[in-house]
Formats: C-alpha cells, sequence, structure tokens
C-alpha cells in the first residue's frame, strides 16, 4: 500500500488545533450500569468507552484458580459500528485479545489480588467509538470502574499516550496523528510514576522518549485529578438505587 | 451533598485519621504509614470506607440462603461472598431444606476457602435484601439507632448480616422498611440521615 503523505502539522500546530502538550477533552462517570459491582463511562474525545467490573467470584473454569491470588480476567472488546474501518465480527480477534492481555497485565500491577485467593476479578471494555488511544482510555476506564466497585488497588493510575507527529513529539495522538505519524508510545502510570504499561509503535530517539515521557508525567496529573473529580461527583449527587432480591437462589 | 469539612479519599492517599472499620480489604500499612485502598471519606477524624469488598473474620453475624448439601459433611450457603458458606452437619440439630433463610456467626475461615458458620438460627421465609456491604454500619447507625427507629416505625422484624444480607419478616409494613434502607443505602455518606429517615417512616 502506498504511504499516503499528510500533513500533520499547520503552522507550528496540530491540525485538531490542539498544541503539542494538550489532551483531548476527558469526562469520567462512575455507576452506570446498576447490575454489576462497579462500573464506569469514559469520553475522551470522540474514545467512548464503557467498563463494567464483577467479583470477585468463584473462578469458572475451576482449574483456572490460584490458591495464593485473585486471578483478572480483561475483555477489550470494540462494537462492529465503533469506527469507519470495517471491524467485522464482536467477537476476540487478533486486536482484542492483544489489548486484554496488555491491560489485564498493567491492572495486575495495582489490584491487590493477593487478598482474594482462589477468586476471579472480571473487567470487561466496550469501546463504542473509537479514536485513537482506546487501550488507555480502556485503562482509565477499567481503574475507575475498580474505584467504584471497592476492589483494593494499591494506587490510582492513569493511561496516556506521547508520539512523534511530523518531527514533534506530542501528547495524546487522535486517529490521524495516529494513522499517519511517526510514532505512538502508550504508557500507563501511577500516581508516584510506577510504569504498568508501556509500548511503542514506530522510532523514536533515546532523547525523543525522554521527552515524551516528561510530557506523560506532566499530564498525567491532569488525569490524575479527572478521576478525583470523578468519585467526588459521584458522592455530590443523590442517586437511588433500586435494591436487588437476592432471589436467584430462591426457586 | 458533602459538607466542607468532609474530605473522600482515593486509594494510595495517606490516612493520618482512626479507621471506624476491620482494616481488612480497606488500609494497608507500609513503614508505619496507613495507606486507603478503597474510596472513602475522613469525616471528624475517622476514615470511614464508601465501597468496599466485604472480607468474612471470625465471629462476624451473616445472613445467608442454604444453596446446596454436601452429604455427610453439611450445608452450603449463599453469602454473597466469593466463598461459599459451609454448616457443618455435626452437632447440628436443625434440618435445613433447600432456599431456607439462616441467620448465623462466622467460626473460622478455612485455608480452602470455605467461610465455616456456627450458632446458626433458621429463619421463618421471609425476604432477603442485597445491600453494598460497606452501607450495612450506616443502616445499624450509632449504638443501634438507626435499626431501631425502622423497627419500631415499621414492626418488621430485621436480621442484618454484615455480609450485605438483611432478612425482613413477613409482619408489619415491609414495603416501607425497603424505602427506608433504599434511602439510607443511596445517603450513606450524607450527615444528619437518622432525623430524615426517622421523619420520612413517621409519614
Amino acid at each position: 500500500m502506498d504511504e499516503k503523505k499528510v500533513e500533520l502539522l499547520k503552522d507550528g500546530k496540530r491540525i485538531s488545533g490542539r498544541a503539542f502538550d494538550e489532551l483531548r477533552e476527558v469526562k469520567i462517570k462512575l455507576g452506570v450500569l446498576d447490575e454489576a459491582d462497579g462500573s464506569s463511562y469514559i469520553e475522551w474525545g470522540n474514545n467512548k468507552v464503557i467498563v463494567g467490573v464483577y467479583g470477585p467470584k468463584e473462578v469458572i473454569p475451576r482449574h483456572m484458580e490460584n490458591p495464593s491470588k485473585a486471578i483478572l480476567k480483561c475483555n477489550y472488546s470494540m462494537v462492529t459500528f465503533c469506527s469507519k474501518e470495517e471491524h467485522g465480527k464482536m467477537g476476540p480477534n487478533r486486536r482484542s485479545v492483544e489489548l486484554s492481555k496488555v491491560i489485564r497485565e498493567a491492572l495486575e500491577g495495582i489490584v491487590e489480588t493477593n487478598l482474594f485467593p482462589r477468586t476471579q476479578i472480571e473487567i470487561y471494555m466496550v469501546v463504542l467509538e473509537a479514536d485513537a488511544g482506546t487501550r488507555i482510555a480502556s485503562f482509565l476506564g477499567a481503574v475507575a470502574a475498580l474505584l467504584d466497585a471497592g476492589i483494593p488497588i494499591k494506587d490510582i493510575a492513569v493511561g496516556i499516550a506521547a508520539g512523534k507527529v511530523g518531527g514533534k513529539v506530542v501528547v495524546d495522538l487522535d486517529k490521524d496523528e495516529d494513522n499517519f505519524g511517526e510514532a505512538d508510545f502508550p504508557v500507563a502510570l501511577t500516581r508516584t510514576g510506577d510504569i504498568l504499561l508501556l509500548q511503542m509503535d514506530g522510532k523514536l530517539t533515546k532523547e525523543e522518549v525522554e521527552e515524551a515521557l516528561g510530557l506523560i508525567f506532566e499530564k498525567s496529573e491532569v488525569l490524575l485529578s479527572k478521576l478525583r473529580e470523578a468519585v467526588e461527583e459521584k458522592y455530590s449527587k443523590e442517586v437511588v438505587k433500586e435494591l436487588k432480591f437476592s432471589n436467584k437462589i430462591i426457586k | 451533598m458533602l459538607d466542607e469539612k468532609t474530605r473522600i479519599v482515593l486509594p494510595g492517599d495517606v490516612i493520618r485519621e482512626k479507621v471506624n472499620r476491620n482494616e481488612a480489604g480497606i488500609v494497608r500499612e507500609e513503614n508505619n504509614t496507613k495507606y486507603a485502598m478503597v474510596v472513602g471519606m475522613v469525616r471528624e477524624g475517622k476514615f470511614i470506607p464508601l465501597e468496599h469488598v466485604y472480607v468474612p473474620k471470625p465471629g462476624d453475624p451473616v445472613v445467608g440462603v442454604v444453596s446446596g448439601e454436601r452429604r455427610g459433611i453439611g450445608y452450603v450457603v449463599d453469602l454473597n461472598t466469593y466463598y461459599p458458606g459451609l454448616i457443618l452437619s455435626r452437632g447440628l440439630r436443625i434440618k435445613l431444606p433447600l432456599s431456607s433463610q439462616i441467620f448465623a456467626k462466622v467460626a473460622r475461615i478455612e485455608s480452602g476457602g470455605n467461610i465455616v458458620l456456627t450458632d446458626v438460627k433458621r429463619l421463618p421465609m421471609g425476604r432477603v435484601v442485597d445491600v453494598p456491604a460497606a452501607k450495612v454500619p450506616r443502616i445499624i447507625g450509632r449504638d443501634m439507632a438507626m435499626l431501631k427507629i425502622i423497627k419500631e416505625k415499621t414492626g418488621v422484624d430485621i436480621y442484618l448480616g454484615f455480609n450485605g444480607y438483611i432478612w425482613l419478616g413477613r409482619r408489619g409494613d415491609v414495603a416501607k422498611a425497603i424505602k427506608a434502607i433504599k434511602a439510607i443505602v443511596s445517603k450513606a455518606h450524607i450527615k444528619g440521615l437518622t432525623d430524615e429517615i426517622t421523619e420520612m417512616l413517621s409519614k
């Protein structure tokens, strides 16, 4: 396929009009699903992700259980209508299997799994609309849903992507910058600066990686405060939820 | 809804205040410093968790529903927890048919994960309601004030389990009691709730 030359920088600015270190608008909402133990809804620019958390509960199938800690089961999936590109059926495919794995490994760094041996915690992430950066948006959603579920975690964490566009290091790439830019560099990190996820697509020099990490560390503060605001917002509103009768066993 | 004296705490925040609950699954300690592991709030020098998973400990009163029988061992009980409850048939004098509702105390937690129950009392068929475990202390209230009000004003028999199951008897105004519990669950973080509930139930 021919590489199309797309001009991603105009008059020293990105085509979206954002500055090099400017994030897209992020909205976080907690407790959107009634049936789930914890849930969240994320709007990150045009990305829309809904996350549900269930557990800790009995491991199925039984042979997967770990006698010393809980296992995490992450499921990332994109709905068929999530973007203009062809996405086909919603079942597991190469992309969703990879992203489920990297998000699970990132979450294993913060969830206190040793408190619930022989159990599983299920995290379902569904991308309703995709516009680059869905893995970090899903990760942020998963952390928010874990907070909502009350599952013990060591520290709050966020994900942010940096990249290289038109020879410049920028933060939070959108679809065009992701497709036609030179590099994509998603990172998830805790408040204390522990890196939970780090992937790279494209090429960056050592100096550029340092610059990108600097931007990511700086901008993670913005997302961490957004997460705190979302939790405060949940408890500032009066939400009357229906109580459920535990008649799952009563026949 | 939150007043100025209340501060929301997120996991990883340092807690210098007294922790008002069983610390398992709520707080972790590292180098003599306490860190929160769940969302909570600090009010009047106390840390109160707002969401948490119920971690059973010996002595906790629980409400459960019998979900099965293990021949020669005892009964399996649904406790709304990640491990099943187990009533050993040795020394047990009552029969527990499937789906009977019980009130018991946690004796011990086996290494295999089973929660062994003791002091089992079979309750007459009533309603078992599921609430988040973090809200149970609020339904009890200080010196059981809230629970007493609900019982007095509605005339319903109530058994509360720390696991988040609440048993309600058939006598009295059950619908009103459920409405009150619902209100407490959704407004648990608000101050002066006892008066509001009293007013609501007096109508």
